[in-house]
């Protein structure tokens, strides 16, 4: 493996596989064969810096660094195209969203700004609102993007397909309490999402 | 409404059907309320955070459907969603109570002690299309269908997640409930072996030249099968191939002109719901010509 002979010896943490084994859906990739039936499956792993498979076994050999800092985890779909075809019930999609999760706070890939703008969006309205999302995802990704999705944005204001005020639901004191108990627990002793 | 059917759910329309899938949320209910099958929206209901909240926050991805689920189970009622990955991420959360001893579970009780909810896990989660297919059955639904769609040629779009993960490999990778349906109708069902294949999902946003290519992919296949219309269950798949169709074309040299229906509107169509009832005038590929003579 050539990434693995690369890799100076001290990018291997060892710390990091017990991190992603202490969740339930991360302590089973400890069986993974390393068969490559996901990679297989995957209708996006072309594109991926490193496979689904890859990823598996970086994340075993403790390569933290480079699986958080790699696009795989960002090219993810959720497709669970490999979780059902899996021979070891690994589900690759949570183990992807575990490792996002870690990642999240520096991350610079465009998914990882889009899920962000997402949820503060949710944070604040308590439901999606796209033109505030898109708002906030193309001032951090730039604005060259907003006017490219324009022209759609104008047909679905045309075809009743989107509106432009945001209602704030009854709720929104309620799913900021939850926005901040998910957040302390980040916080927590563990540092650790959940 | 036309006689109950006995069937009686809180009702979770989700996020895009109030904005790009309006049409799917007004064929659903004008279909439901033909069949009798009583939806009450469920009041003050939050978005389920879909995969862009399990990407940044995991309990988080547990708590925001759980408010939900929480609501359902004051009402007493199962929860029938439209989406399909509203489905999964209310999944998530009812797949952690299932489970005897879940210290998720546990976490997600004391936080939504703290904002005066209670969940005991006594929810079901039901996609709109199970709750036709299974919960009303091919039976209750043949007897209403009143006119029968005869000679439109449509191939069966699921998309991923509707029925991932979980299931058995066929059904997962091959489902049928939505076929059946359509059979039922009189659509003529075309072989499809892209019925589960992603549609690229929210990266159509974010990583645009990827997500077109399985769009691309799948449009094809659906021309290639000899489809007037694609037929699908989930808001997203639905804006992936209609919205983007234009944008595909351009990038790879196409000249599709494939609409894109919710199974809801050929099923309203057939019950003898009135087309504008059904909302088939706001897809960006036209649905109207096509549709037009069996209403
Ligand atoms: S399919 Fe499962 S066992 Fe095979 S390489 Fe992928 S995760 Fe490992
Ligand atoms: S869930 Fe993610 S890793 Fe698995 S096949 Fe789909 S895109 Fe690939």
């Amino acid at each position: 493996m050539a990434a693995l002979e690369l890799t100076r010896r001290e990018e291997f943490d060892p710390a990091f596989l017990s991190l992603v084994a202490s969740f339930p859906e991360g302590a089973k990739i400890r069986h993974c064969v390393q068969c490559g039936t996901c990679t297989g499956s995957c209708p996006v792993s072309y594109q991926m810096q490193h496979t689904p498979r890859k990823i598996i076994e970086m994340v075993r050999a403790g390569m933290r660094r480079a699986v958080l800092t790699s696009d795989s985890i960002w090219y993810c779909a959720s497709c669970y195209s490999c979780s059902v075809r899996c021979p070891q019930g690994i589900n690759l999609p949570e183990v992807m969203y575990l490792l996002r999760s870690i990642a999240t706070a520096t991350a610079r890939d465009r998914s990882a700004i889009f899920y962000h703008c997402f949820s503060e969006t949710v944070r604040r309205y308590g439901r999606l609102h796209e033109p505030a999302l898109m708002l906030r995802y193309q001032l951090r990704t730039g604005l060259l993007g907003l006017f490219k999705n324009l022209p759609i944005g104008v047909q679905m204001l045309a075809k009743g397909k989107l509106h432009l005020l945001g209602r704030r639901i009854g709720g929104c004191q309620e799913v900021e309490t939850l926005f901040r108990l998910a957040e302390d627990e980040r916080r927590g002793s563990t540092g650790v999402p959940i | 409404m036309s006689q109950s059917s006995g069937l009686k759910y809180a009702y979770f329309p989700g996020c895009s059907l109030q904005s790009s899938a309006v049409d799917y949320n007004r064929s659903i209910l004008s279909t439901c309320t033909e069949l009798g099958i009583e939806l009450r929206e469920l009041e003050d209901w939050n978005c389920c955070g879909t995969t862009a909240v399990t990407s940044t926050n995991l309990l988080l991805s547990y708590l925001l459907p759980a408010r939900n689920l929480a609501l359902a189970e004051e009402e007493g009622l199962d929860l029938a969603v439209a989406c399909n990955s509203c489905l999964v991420t209310h999944r998530r959360v009812t797949g952690c109570f299932s489970l005897d001893i879940s210290p998720l579970a546990n976490k997600i009780r004391s936080s939504l002690h703290k904002i005066g909810r209670t969940f005991r896990g006594r929810v079901q989660v039901r996609h709109i299309l199970d709750i036709l297919a299974e919960d009303l059955g091919f039976e209750g639904l043949a007897g209403k269908v009143k006119r029968r769609l005869e000679g439109l040629k449509v191939v069966p779009y699921y998309g991923c997640q509707y029925s991932r993960p979980g299931a058995q490999l066929k059904e997962a990778e091959m489902p049928e409930s939505m076929d059946q349906i359509l059979d039922l109708l009189g659509v003529e069902v075309k072989e499809y072996s892209r019925k589960t294949k992603c549609c690229g999902g929210v990266l159509m946003t974010t990583k645009p030249e990827i997500a077109a290519a399985l769009v691309n992919e799948l449009l094809e296949e659906a021309a290639d099968r000899g489809a007037d219309a694609i037929v699908v269950t989930c808001p997203l798949c639905q804006m992936n191939l209609d919205i983007y169709q234009g944008d595909v074309n351009a990038r790879f040299g196409r000249s599709y002109n494939l609409p894109v229906v919710y199974f809801t509107q050929l099923l309203g169509i057939a019950l003898g719901v009135k087309l504008v009832e059904l909302d088939v005038h706001r897809g960006f590929v036209p649905a109207e010509p096509l549709l037009r003579k069996y209403a």
